[in-house]
């Protein structure tokens, strides 16, 4: 046990001292005129300079700056070059989820009803193809999960198509655009079917029954699903699509002039007044 | 500090000879007792008292205070801004900055109180380098720390005691 008395005479022996090196140095600045703070007290901690690159909160503003846009550059240019690749994944690839996720964030983007019907249509369209791909080559566990991705893009379309329709009744789309639109998904109807017809092909000569169950029945809803909003659509409008791609680019014009002549003219093909048809092209032209 | 005002740099240079060791050595245990850090931090000290000797106010305090009072505010500022640096850590300075003019109870019990004070918190530690280490009056040191005569001589005997408990538990 150490005495009060003990420790104090203790603590007065405590007598370190900078190095005399260092008190000349200062005291050759105070003569030279040399005198200033030369780093900052902040980059003095004891962490290696490891450490201290890596430690956000250790930077200046200035280089924290630098570093932060460093860090997005390289995470824009890395995510970039991940959702390109990811673009041709299919089910059961490592980049498959991030082109997933790439497609969610398109959806939350983009806002346009029409866009977002076509967008979901072009998504159909590549959810076949890889159905297609992975009949070829992949085992039946494969291709059930891409043949899951194919029925949910395509309820995803249908209920785009909904959407459409509802609206299109509330006169609040480009009918030109919505056409077009319609026109397409009629096209790729058609392509769609053969597709999963020779998919079905490529699993029976493989001798994979069930998936091969399964793609028959998707392919009869799609046909179903898909085959009624394009005659409701059909019907309310009054266009008739056409059965091939080339008889419907040439009959397109024509049959806008026909069904929706005012209304294009009076406001350049942009609808939204929220009125019915008849009094849209009615306003249109006061 | 025989000059009461900063006027040229031969009064900067003359405080700086007079005052860099207790402030070296006031820095030295406040900071964890590392020696290039608290070279770095005094120097700095006087730097401010250079920069801002046109601040300085004869009638209000000695040039010692004042020193001393930039001094504790560069310290505390150095804690503010790393704030995940251990304040209490044990450094090799610590084990291997012996005394050679002390027989080896006294250089064990040397390395003992400098390692007791690292364990202290900052207001005990503060008080015992300024009063025992240093050897300011109670005066002084209330001036410093903004206390009153008697509450500063309550918490320095209070410091003392925690450091000697801290040193007697070395024992065992």
């Amino acid at each position: 046990m150490i005495t009060e008395e003990n420790l104090i005479k203790t603590l007065k022996k405590l007598d370190t001292k900078p190095s005399n090196g260092w008190a000349n140095r200062v005291v050759q600045k105070i003569r030279n005129d040399n005198f200033h703070v030369t780093k900052d007290i902040e980059q003095r901690n004891t962490f290696s300079s490891l450490f201290y690159f890596l430690s956000y909160f250790y930077m200046s503003p200035r280089y924290k700056l630098f570093v932060t846009l460093g860090i997005v550059f390289v995470l824009l240019v890395t995510s970039g070059g991940v959702a390109y690749a990811s673009d041709d994944a299919v089910p059961g690839d490592l980049l498959y989820p991030v082109d997933k996720a790439v497609e969610s964030l398109n959806r939350v983007i983009i806002s346009d009803p029409i866009a977002k019907a076509e967008f979901e249509v072009e998504l159909l369209d590549e959810r076949v193809a890889e159905l297609e791909d992975l009949s070829e080559v992949s085992n039946g566990e494969v291709v059930g999960d891409a043949n899951e991705e194919v029925e949910a893009q395509k309820n995803r379309v249908r209920e785009r198509l909904e959407v459409l329709a509802e609206l299109s009744v509330q006169n609040k789309l480009n009918t030109q655009e919505q056409q077009q639109l319609m026109q397409e998904v009629q096209n790729k109807l058609q392509v769609h079917e053969e597709s999963m017809n020779q998919i079905k092909s490529n699993l029976e000569n493989k001798g994979d029954v069930d998936n091969s169950q399964k793609l028959t029945e998707i392919k009869n809803q799609y046909s179903e699903e898909i085959g009624v909003e394009i005659n409701k659509y059909e019907s309310e409008s009054g266009v008739q699509l056409n059965e091939s791609e080339m008889e419907n680019n040439q009959g397109e014009d024509t049959q806008i002039q026909n069904q929706n002549q005012n209304e294009v003219q009076n406001d350049g093909g942009n609808s939204d007044n929220g009125s019915s048809g008849g009094s849209s092209q009615s306003g249109g032209r006061n | 500090v025989n000059t009461q005002r900063i006027e040229n740099k031969s009064d900067m240079e003359k405080i700086f000879i007079d005052l860099h060791v207790p402030i070296y050595r006031y820095i030295y245990y406040k900071t964890g007792q590392k020696r290039e850090l608290a070279e770095d931090l005094t120097e700095d000290v006087f730097v401010k008292v250079w920069t801002n000797r046109a601040s300085f106010r004869p009638e209000i305090s000695s040039i010692k205070s004042w020193v001393y009072a930039i001094a504790r505010y560069l310290v505390i500022d150095y804690y503010r801004k790393n704030k995940n640096i251990y304040d209490t850590s044990e450094n090799e300075d610590i084990i291997h900055d012996k005394n050679d003019n002390l027989n080896q109870d006294d250089g064990i019990l040397l390395d003992e109180v400098k390692k007791g004070l690292t364990r202290l918190n900052k207001k005990d530690r503060e008080v015992i380098i300024l009063r025992y280490i240093n050897g300011l009056s109670i005066e002084e040191i209330a001036d410093l720390i903004h206390k009153k005569s008697s509450a500063t001589k309550v918490m320095i005997h209070r410091a003392l005691k925690h450091l000697k408990k801290v040193v007697d538990s070395y024992d065992y």
